[in-house]
């Protein structure tokens, strides 16, 4: 029962509160933005922002393709130089990743004026963000090479869900550490939307397809 | 021949002459815009002291910066700061982004301390108080810290403009017999090649299409900050507390009521002149990708001139309005920057082709020690070598308003100089100003028009713009997405 709780109606419920919340937020876009604190602070940041950002685009882009691909998946880490490649660039993301992460969170909390303007949820995310890498990275190092493990267990456990039909005896046996990976997931997750972390959905990518000037005519 | 793209665009003429450094403007446009959590530290409107660092501290130094464009391959100039990958990357850090050091962290006092002092043998003092932390700071620097320190040596000899002088030059403007300074107030410059407008990843900065003015969409902004980096004259802030970026918004609200901005209302030494401008869009790209010292000449040319019938019926068929057309036939800016030469763009370098203009000081003090006696130099008989022999040299002037060229700022200078030895001629007949007006290229009524509105000028002379009549279309907070160009939107490739 409680384990239906975790992996069923947990997931399905963090995925309705980002949907409502982001529809939500997004009515008005007027407090959306990145919230950066460089203009206060930069030194620091430099060393945190940086490497948690690319850090965590490794990152989850070494949990998506599975998802997304999971046949191209199986046949790259099948092959011992394609599962050295995900298992270590992963861990080097979460390793740089947590890297910034840590500095973020002590620069948050020990430079006075980023200290100040700082809402609750600007530090708790930052926690929230390191617990659940500190988590994964766990599950990588303790419980070796999951990009191959989870191929069975997780990957399709996460399709099953979003093909609405979840089954949960996939990831029955997964170490319980990477069940509180999974829960720590959905819960950033039905976060992102009341917090800074909303910032990525509006990833400009527009840009790059943009004249470089815009004149807005209303006559 | 191409086409005419018509465009008008309300301008502002600064009349340094006139400025007293009173800093009435920047206090108006505080007191209505920025004195908010967040803004404290924005100035829409600063006045700064040249030589000097301004603000924020060094501006003008763009290779630290990276603010405005550089010569790109024809037909386009490009960022400097970044490209559009480059412009991607830079969101999370953005290594040409000031910061508060470059600023300054803004306090307040805590006035409590004056009332809840215990009794004692001494005043109680209020306390200054950071107001990003609410904790008692020790003020390093603040607002126009280095007001009227026109020759002092930390804010003066860091000045970039400076780069321009010989070393005998430089040290002249530092020695206390010699030395020096001048007033420059700066808002947003409104530009037709807004830098700003082309960094901004989410798209929230525009210019308007009827009047020119540079806007920040405030739900379009996802703080990315790469406006702040790209401005070359460093107008546009990012609030810590919003997280979105906000600049001078030439009080549009104001000009659709048919007030005039509050900076130019309030300016004692009535130093600004605002009308309208219509420009061709047509030549945005060719102008500002043009080789350096063809700047000024080329963005004087794309002025258009209001009382051309070709420049009516093209920019009446653009859709511009009968009440902009006949505001631009009497527009004191067209006067200052086109028929008279008096008035230059700040730092046409940046290539933004900036749309306010300033005219020079003319900072005729000649006077100078020469072996502990007070000697005036200067040739009497030849006016105008009075101007090379000037306080402030003109390379540096030239270094501010024409890209380093001398020429355009002689010129203006020499007009001033003989529009003052006309008016002088009135009351001493001595002096015969014929030959003086011609050598500084003036006629007898040039002369008394550029008088009149210099000296005499009233409010309805300085301020010559319809209301805007844009207050029915509330799009300053609706959809600005949708880009609709018209004919040319100034640089046309995406990449």
């Amino acid at each position: 029962m409680s384990r239906d709780l975790l992996l069923v109606a947990l997931p399905y419920a963090s995925v309705a509160i980002f949907l409502a919340g982001t529809i939500w937020r997004f009515r008005s876009a007027r407090t959306i933005s990145s919230q950066s604190s460089q203009f206060l602070e930069r030194r620091w940041l430099a060393w945190g922002t940086i490497p948690f950002h690319f850090g965590i685009f490794v990152v989850l882009a070494d949990h998506l393709v599975p998802l997304v691909a999971p046949d191209m998946w199986r046949v790259l880490v099948s092959k011992p130089w394609g599962l050295l490649a995900v298992e270590s660039l992963g861990a080097g993301g979460a390793m740089l990743a947590l890297l910034g992460l840590t500095i973020l969170l002590l620069r948050r909390l020990g430079t006075g004026v980023v200290r100040a303007s700082s809402s609750f949820g600007d530090i708790a995310v930052v926690v929230l963000l390191i617990a659940q890498a500190a988590l994964g990275f766990a599950v990588a190092s303790l419980h070796r090479w999951g990009s191959v493990w989870s191929v069975g267990t997780t990957v399709p456990y996460l399709r099953s869900l979003l093909a609405f039909n979840p089954d949960v005896t996939y990831v029955a046996g997964v170490p319980p550490l990477m069940q509180w990976h999974l829960a720590g997931a959905w819960i950033i997750l039905a976060l992102l939307p009341f917090t800074r972390l909303v910032h990525m959905l509006t990833f400009p990518l527009g840009y790059l397809f943009r004249r470089p000037q815009k004149v807005v005519w209303t006559t | 021949m191409v086409k005419l793209d018509v465009r008008a665009q309300v301008s502002m003429v600064f009349h340094l002459d006139k400025c007293i450094g009173c800093h009435t403007c920047s206090l108006a446009c505080k007191n209505l815009w920025t004195e908010r959590p967040g803004a404290e530290y924005m100035w829409w409107n600063n006045v700064e002291t040249k030589p000097g660092t301004g603000y924020p501290s060094n501006w003008e130094d763009q290779d630290r910066w990276q603010g405005g464009w550089s010569v790109g391959q024809a037909p386009s100039p490009v960022l400097r700061s970044q490209g559009k990958l480059t412009g991607l990357l830079k969101l999370f850090y953005n290594a040409n982004q000031p910061g508060l050091d470059d600023y300054y962290e803004p306090w307040t006092y805590r006035y409590s301390d004056l009332f809840d002092a215990p009794q004692g043998d001494v005043q109680p003092s209020a306390a200054p108080i950071s107001q990003i932390t609410g904790k008692p700071i020790d003020i390093k620097r603040g607002p126009n810290w280095d007001d009227d320190l026109g020759g002092s040596p930390l804010y003066a000899e860091n000045d970039p403009n400076l780069a321009s002088l010989t070393e005998d030059e430089r040290k002249s403007l530092f020695e206390v017999e010699r030395m020096t300074m001048m007033y420059l107030p700066r808002i947003c410059n409104h530009c037709t090649n807004p830098a700003c407008v082309a960094a901004c990843p989410s798209g929230a900065l525009y210019k308007r299409g009827e009047d020119g003015i540079v806007l920040v969409n405030q739900d379009a902004c996802r703080g990315w900050r790469a406006c702040v980096a790209a401005c070359p004259y460093k107008k546009v802030f990012y609030n810590w507390k919003t997280g979105k970026s906000e600049k001078c918004i030439l009080c549009y609200p104001r000009l659709e009521t048919g007030q005039p901005p509050a900076c130019f209302h309030s300016c004692v030494g009535r130093i600004r002149y605002m009308g309208v401008i219509l420009y061709d869009a047509s030549r945005i790209a060719e102008v500002a990708n043009a080789p350096v010292e063809k700047l000024i000449d080329l963005q004087r040319s794309m002025l258009l001139d209001p009382n051309d019938p070709v420049v009516i019926a093209a920019a009446e068929e653009n859709g511009v309005s009968a009440q902009l057309l006949a505001a631009a036939k009497q527009s004191p800016v067209w006067k200052f920057v086109r028929e008279w030469e008096l008035a230059l763009p700040l730092h046409p370098e940046y290539r933004t082709l900036p749309m306010l203009f300033y005219v020079p000081p003319l900072v005729p003090v000649m006077g100078h020690r020469e072996e502990g006696l007070y000697t005036r130099a200067g040739d009497r008989e030849s006016i105008f070598n009075a101007i090379d022999e000037a306080r402030l040299p003109v390379k540096y002037l030239a270094s501010l308003f024409s890209a380093g060229d001398p020429e355009p700022v002689k010129a203006a200078l020499r007009k001033l100089m003989a529009v003052r030895w006309h008016r002088r001629s009135l009351e001493f007949k001595t002096i015969d100003p014929q030959q003086i007006l011609a050598d500084a290229g003036l006629t007898v009524e040039q002369a008394n028009a550029i008088y009149r509105l210099t000296a005499l000028s009233t409010l309805e002379e300085r301020f010559v713009l319809p209301p805007l009549q844009r207050e029915e279309a509330l799009s300053t907070f609706g959809d600005t997405a949708a880009e609709d160009c018209r004919q040319s939107c100034g640089l046309g490739r995406t990449m």
